[in-house]
């Protein structure tokens, strides 16, 4: 559903790798967490605690909290908001993110 | 002129929004100016709270009058949800202000069940950690109770406004929404609103403003004792449920988020947040429920109360011009119900109900103005 708008996988501005529920994933330097996971295929970031309901991102500007996962152990935290690092460990709600 | 109307309101809060709507449903053809959003707007930023508890303990005309609205509260819930298509989260199964000791148990119960009084709908009772466990995990070791009255309960605020805006438009009124009323006249039988360009003329005219009504007033003849007082709140990110029934301080929103508030500070029209009052904020509710410590907070903000001298409403018409009218209270979501269902009609028929005349702006004739700075 998601893809870059340039077919540019990162050997021009860099790439990173981190760590998505065990995984590896390639990113670009430079790229949020939320915009990393939704290029590599990554659908549901998070349940509702209340309902259960599987969420994903919806602003992408830190107003909606949608987006959270836990990132090197800090859960709760704003996947929109902070950029990747190398070697980063990102857990989904989901454990095993479906990919389609 | 655009004009006709049966009644003008001026302010699109909820006090202004449930008048409209209440006026209109009681046949009248009405319109509503609401300024704009750099505006001072409690309606956007208060805790969502239906509350009688601890209300009118010493005014009984306030308690009678808040007991109205939250016996009208179910009706005017159903037919705004009918109307406007929205939920807005109306629940009305109890509420509970947390005590942390036997001390402040006994001090409120005092006041708020004091012995001989009605054991009707209203009646506060007190209930004992013990009890409250059993319904709510996580309750810190520091609580000693709660008093919780029936009657209590909730709404989501800006949902509530969202669905008047929606049943307003639904029924025919003209909203006049960013724009500011920039001059009243009296013209004899009626008022001219001027918006803009526009005149909009009125057979009544209701105040509506929040804050804004006591400059609006003056040029009436009324002199309102308003000002302001701040109330900083938290929001905490979405947790599973745990807390079923709202509090004066902490409630659990449907979604999961916790609303944390709220301080009552006298520091002018300044809406700035800041640690110390937060940090209060927060201290608190840890001391009521450790866990939440685990949560990140997502969002603070400030927002400025429509307060009076004695904390008690406003409801006025102008001596030197009748027809015009003027409503402000410091609980007006818990006070929408009656607002729209008893004051509106009242005002649209030409004069304000008997319920509320010991709310006349009157009472504060020897009142010196002023902004509600750290010295009051
Ligand atoms: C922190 C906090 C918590 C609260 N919690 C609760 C609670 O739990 N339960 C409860 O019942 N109440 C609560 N309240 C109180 C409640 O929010 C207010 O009583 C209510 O919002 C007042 O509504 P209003 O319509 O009078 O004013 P406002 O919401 O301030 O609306 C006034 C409107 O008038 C408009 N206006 C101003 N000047 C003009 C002009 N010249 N022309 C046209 N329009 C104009 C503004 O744009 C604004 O929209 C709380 C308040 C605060 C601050």
């Amino acid at each position: 559903m998601f893809g870059r708008l340039s077919g540019d996988d990162g050997e021009a501005s860099g790439r990173v790798e981190i760590r998505v529920d065990g995984r590896p994933v390639a990113a670009r330097a430079g790229d949020s967490v939320a915009g990393a996971l939704l290029a590599a295929g990554v659908r549901r970031f998070r349940r509702s605690p209340v309902t259960g309901a599987p969420r994903a991102p919806y602003c992408m500007m830190g107003i909606c909290f949608e987006c959270l996962v836990t990132i090197d152990g800090q859960p709760g935290r704003q996947a929109c908001m902070i950029a990747v690092a190398p070697g980063m460990d990102v857990r989904t709600a989901e454990g095993d993110p479906d990919r389609d | 002129m655009t004009g006709g109307f049966d009644l003008v309101v001026i302010g699109g809060g909820i006090i202004g929004c449930a008048a409209a709507w209440g006026a209109a449903s009681a046949g009248g053809r009405v319109a509503v100016v609401d300024g704009g959003d750099a505006d001072d707007r409690a309606s956007n930023g208060n805790f969502g709270l239906l509350w009688t508890q601890g209300k009118g303990v010493d005014a009984p005309p306030y308690a009678a009058w808040t007991r109205r609205s939250a016996h009208l509260w179910p009706e005017f819930a159903a037919a705004l949800a009918e109307a406007s298509g929205i939920d807005f989260g109306f629940e009305q199964k109890g509420g509970l202000h947390f005590v942390l000791s036997a001390d402040e148990a006994a001090r409120r119960m005092a006041a708020l069940a004091p012995p001989g009084s009605a054991r009707d709908d209203f009646a506060v009772e007190f209930l004992p950690a013990a009890d409250l466990g059993r319904d709510i995990p996580g309750l810190g070791p520091e609580v000693f109770g709660a008093t919780f009255c029936p009657r209590d309960g909730a709404v989501n605020p800006l949902r509530l406004l969202q669905a008047l805006r929606g049943a307003l438009a639904r029924a025919n009124v003209a909203v006049f929404q960013g724009r500011r009323a920039d001059g009243i006249r009296a013209t004899g039988g009626g008022f001219a609103v001027s918006v803009g360009e526009r005149q909009l003329s009125g057979a009544r005219l209701l105040l509506a403003a929040g804050l804004a009504n006591r400059e609006l007033g003056r040029g009436l003849g009324l002199e309102l004792a308003l000002f302001p007082q701040r109330g900083q709140l938290l929001v905490t990110e979405r947790t599973p449920p745990f807390l079923p029934w709202p509090g004066t301080a902490v409630r659990q929103m449907p979604e999961g988020t916790v609303l944390l508030g709220s301080t009552q500070e006298n520091v002018g029209f300044d809406k700035s947040v800041g640690v110390a009052g937060l940090a209060g904020i927060a201290q608190r509710a840890l001391r009521l429920f450790p866990h939440l410590g685990g949560l990140a907070l997502v969002r603070s903000w400030a927002c400025l109360r429509v307060m009076t001298p004695d904390g008690l409403p406003i409801y006025e018409e102008s001596p030197r011009f009748p027809g015009a009218f003027a409503a402000a209270a410091h609980s007006g979501i818990t006070l929408a119900a009656v607002h729209a269902r008893v004051l509106a009609p009242a005002i649209l028929a030409g004069g304000l109900p008997a319920d509320v005349a010991s709310f006349a702006a009157g009472r504060f004739a020897d009142w010196q103005p002023h902004d509600g700075g750290p010295e009051h």
